[in-house]
């Protein structure tokens, strides 16, 4: 039968000869349980009871309100929508600024943006990067008039708030797989959701992300996820999938624009580079948190380090940054990733009976060479896979949970298919950086977070 | 068997505080009209299809896809790839027993074709015809439609923009039961203007039924689910239904026995060029001029770029074939094109699409 008389190839595609899939991160999950993947508190658009989102049954004029509210914020905001290469972006300023995820831009210095409905194409130049927080700023060459969005505040969202996400996912609305036969229409896709969670912690990139059930898939990356004033709050980039089938299972992130804005003025001036997130050096916070004690405990500050000129001293409790709650120890570290190298945050930390402020300026990390700790051997003749032979007593590998006859299997989301990519994945890394390693047990797989610590002598 | 989200029925009372006069009162009670109302308007036209197929390629996961997981997610994996059991769903459209349904639930081998009317009355069914570009089949009942069901007036939507809610209506495993799920319409005219794209929760069931908006107009017919992978119980949020406007143009042919294989789309006559790098350079370079074609009737030769289509800048190929697609076959097209360094001003009709690849 001729190709067009088959014309509706429904997507019977053998899953082994899978094109190389659009741009989104991934977080692979075996089972997308609730208590590790959605956290407690987490709103869906299809359970009825958060605030804003219509209950079937209820007053249709209400939804006639939202509906018009929909349809005209996405008049205005789709034309400063773009595509880039396997993703999509969003024009932020009059004269051509563009946010995307940096896994869309790949390390190019220069990107083809396609605008939407239009199919008007510019060249842009990538301006810089935040590796570690999955952004890209770009400026389109040609000077122009171009259709914007603003930037919104994301630390005033609500959860169960109603949200849009505009992006490309599939590619639908260039040359894709779906129809292959028809002509692109340059159209994005539109969906709507709400706000699931704020301040998500989503290693390895998504410290403080916005969490949301809008559907997002691979190509979604990049896009502007809007509120219906029309602001960007976020940029999407990453979803949580199951059986590695990376498809949208309702767990979105999204980068939030606060943290978008920090890093604007380093990215702007950045000549291409990367801007990192800053730390606040010599401090060692504890993990664990008390019951009926406000605060998280200072372990350690390491003399004449940015931590004790900041004034930190051990034992003392932290409560704030910038006056945002920080419970755990876990949203400490999110927070302070949402901050660049240079910027200078005011830690609220209580002290005997009283509550001080610290200003600490956050300093890079010191990038040195890390260490794992683990001897590797094939898993057996002709299977090229990497096993521990030997862990190093006291290595990160030993204190992370890595045992003899792991199988390495990723790190970082990479496949480790031979020695030489282990070494090279791990050279790249310094001291401070966390790796998830992806792991065989038996016939179990496990994800395993190692921090990472310097080489010795 | 996976749960849809059942609507959360709630009453709403019609009448406001102070009791209007006359045809105010009409207005203020069709205004107040619920979601629930939309679907039972719908209902008596819903009905389910259960189909016995012969042969069917089996799908299964990967080895590499089982590796590492436990056995009972790997039953889980395994399940999406089995068709689900149950009832799909279609659209009754008159009395005379024709029945829209997806053209996915009818695919293949088929033994036999059993309806079941939202009467619970049950009949057998065969295709009368198929649309393979959109991925629709009108099935003909064999039993006669009961007078007894009273089918409600059926309305057609007329808007498709962006942003619009649907609600997917679909049948249920129980008798009688049906689904409802909520979402916008995410893109207008996917599939050259024919389809729309929805994150209203699609799947394996409620595809091949009715598409509606607020006001309970069939907006569309539910048709695949847009996944790399032939899932069965996993939508991601996108899904397409076929919009009504291309229902209302397809339907005469169908009823009349006959497929839909081609489409009449317009054609210039242009390949693209066999590797394309984006370039600074703006307009349409061609790769070959397709023989017998209204490009090379019109004098276009291989190389040319065209730089304007009907007075549009082209920005590059895609970008034209998105202009071409927008005009009807038989059109007259001013375009211009630069050949080596000069600059010609030509005039093409476009033909129509009788075979592969546009």
């Amino acid at each position: 039968m001729s190709r067009l008389g088959m014309g509706f190839t429904r997507p019977h595609r053998s899953v082994l000869r899978r094109r190389s899939l659009p741009a989104l991160a991934f977080a692979s999950l075996l089972a997308l349980s609730a208590a590790s993947a959605v956290s407690s508190a987490s709103a869906s658009k299809g359970m009825s009871s958060s605030t804003g989102s219509p209950r079937g049954g209820d007053d249709l004029e209400r939804l006639h309100r939202l509906q018009k509210e929909i349809t005209e914020v996405v008049k205005r905001t789709l034309p400063a929508t773009v595509f880039i290469d396997r993703g999509s972006g969003v024009v932020i300023s009059k004269d051509g600024l563009v946010l995307t995820n940096d896994h869309v831009v790949q390390g190019h210095k220069e990107v083809w943006l396609r605008f939407c409905l239009s199919g008007i194409k510019r060249k842009a130049t990538v301006l810089g990067r935040v590796p570690d927080g999955d952004i890209a700023l770009l400026k389109i060459d040609e000077k122009g008039d171009y259709p914007f969005l603003e930037l919104g505040d994301s630390d005033k969202l609500v959860q169960g708030q109603w949200v849009l996400a505009l992006g490309n996912p599939f590619l639908l609305g260039v040359e894709n797989d779906f129809f292959p036969w028809s002509s692109p229409d340059f159209h994005p896709s539109v969906s709507l959701g709400v706000v699931s969670a704020l301040h998500r912690n989503a290693p390895p990139r998504y410290p403080s992300a916005i969490q949301v059930d809008v559907a997002v898939n691979p190509g979604s990356s990049g896009g502007p996820l809007i509120t219906l004033e029309g602001k960007v709050v976020g940029i999407n980039g990453k979803i949580e999938t199951k059986y590695g089938l990376t498809v949208n299972s309702g767990v979105g992130y999204a980068v939030p624009a606060n943290q978008i804005r920090r890093f604007l003025e380093p990215l702007k001036a950045a000549d291409g580079r990367e801007i990192f997130p800053g730390q606040i050096f010599g401090l060692e916070v504890d993990e664990r948190t008390e019951r009926g004690r406000r605060g998280l405990l200072v372990k350690l500050v390491v003399q004449g380090s940015q931590a004790d000129k900041a004034g930190f001293r051990k034992r003392d409790r932290i409560v704030a940054v910038d006056d945002q709650a920080v419970p755990t120890q876990n949203r400490f570290m999110g927070l302070l990733k949402t901050y660049p190298v240079g910027s200078r945050v005011n830690v609220r930390v209580l002290r005997d009976d009283s509550e001080l402020e610290l200003e600490a300026v956050l300093t890079a990390a010191v990038r040195k060479p890390a260490k794992l700790g683990i001897r590797t051997e094939s898993v057996a003749e002709g299977d090229d896979r990497l096993k521990v032979a030997q862990v190093v007593p006291g290595s990160p590998a030993e204190r992370h949970g890595v045992k003899v006859g792991d199988v390495i299997l990723e790190i970082d989301g990479e496949a480790v298919k031979s020695i030489t990519d282990l070494i090279l994945t791990v050279r790249a890394k310094r001291a401070g950086d966390t790796i998830v390693l992806r792991i065989l047990r038996g016939d179990r797989e496990r994800e395993l977070k190692v921090l990472l610590t310097p080489v010795e002598g | 068997m996976r749960t849809r989200f059942p609507i959360v029925v709630s009453l709403f009372l019609a009448l406001a505080l102070a009791r209007p006069a006359g045809a105010e009162i009409t207005k203020a009670k069709t205004a107040s009209r619920s979601l629930d109302a939309v679907v039972k308007g719908l209902k008596p036209r819903l009905v389910g299809l259960f189909v016995k197929r012969g042969r069917e390629r089996r799908l299964a996961p990967t080895e590499e896809q089982l590796r590492g997981l436990t056995d009972d997610e790997r039953k889980d994996l395994r399940a999406y790839f089995r068709r689900p059991a149950g009832p799909a769903s279609g659209l009754l459209i008159d009395g005379k027993g024709h029945v829209l349904t997806s053209l996915y639930n009818v695919e293949g081998e088929i033994r036999k074709i059993e309806v079941r009317l939202a009467d619970g009355t049950t009949s057998p069914a065969t295709v009368l015809a198929r649309d393979f570009i959109d991925d629709l089949a009108l099935l003909k009942l064999e039993k006669p439609v009961a007078d007894s069901l009273t089918l409600p007036p059926l309305s057609w939507g007329e808007s498709f923009q962006t942003g619009r809610f649907v609600l997917a209506v679909g049948v249920s495993g129980e008798p009688s039961g049906t689904t409802a799920t909520l979402g916008i319409i995410s893109a207008p005219g996917r599939n050259g203007g024919r389809m729309f794209q929805t994150d209203a929760a699609l799947n394996y069931g409620n595809a091949g039924g009715p598409i509606v908006d607020l006001e309970g107009r069939v907006v569309g017919i539910a048709t695949f689910i847009g996944h790399f992978y032939p899932y069965w119980g996993m939508n991601s949020g996108i899904g397409f239904g076929v919009r009504a406007d291309t229902i209302r143009k397809v339907l005469p042919v169908l009823l009349d026995g006959k497929n839909i294989v081609n489409l009449g789309r317009p054609v210039l006559g242009v390949l693209p060029p066999k590797t394309t790098e984006e370039s600074e350079e703006k307009g349409a370079r061609i790769g070959k001029i397709v023989p017998d074609s209204g490009a090379a009737a019109a004098g276009l030769e291989d190389s040319d770029v065209i730089l304007e289509f009907g007075g549009v800048l082209v920005e590059d190929f895609s970008h034209l074939r998105q202009l071409i697609v927008q005009r009807e076959p038989g059109e007259t097209v001013p375009i211009k094109v630069r050949r080596g360094d000069k600059t010609l001003d030509l005039r093409v009709v476009l033909g129509e699409v009788k075979d592969t690849d546009s």
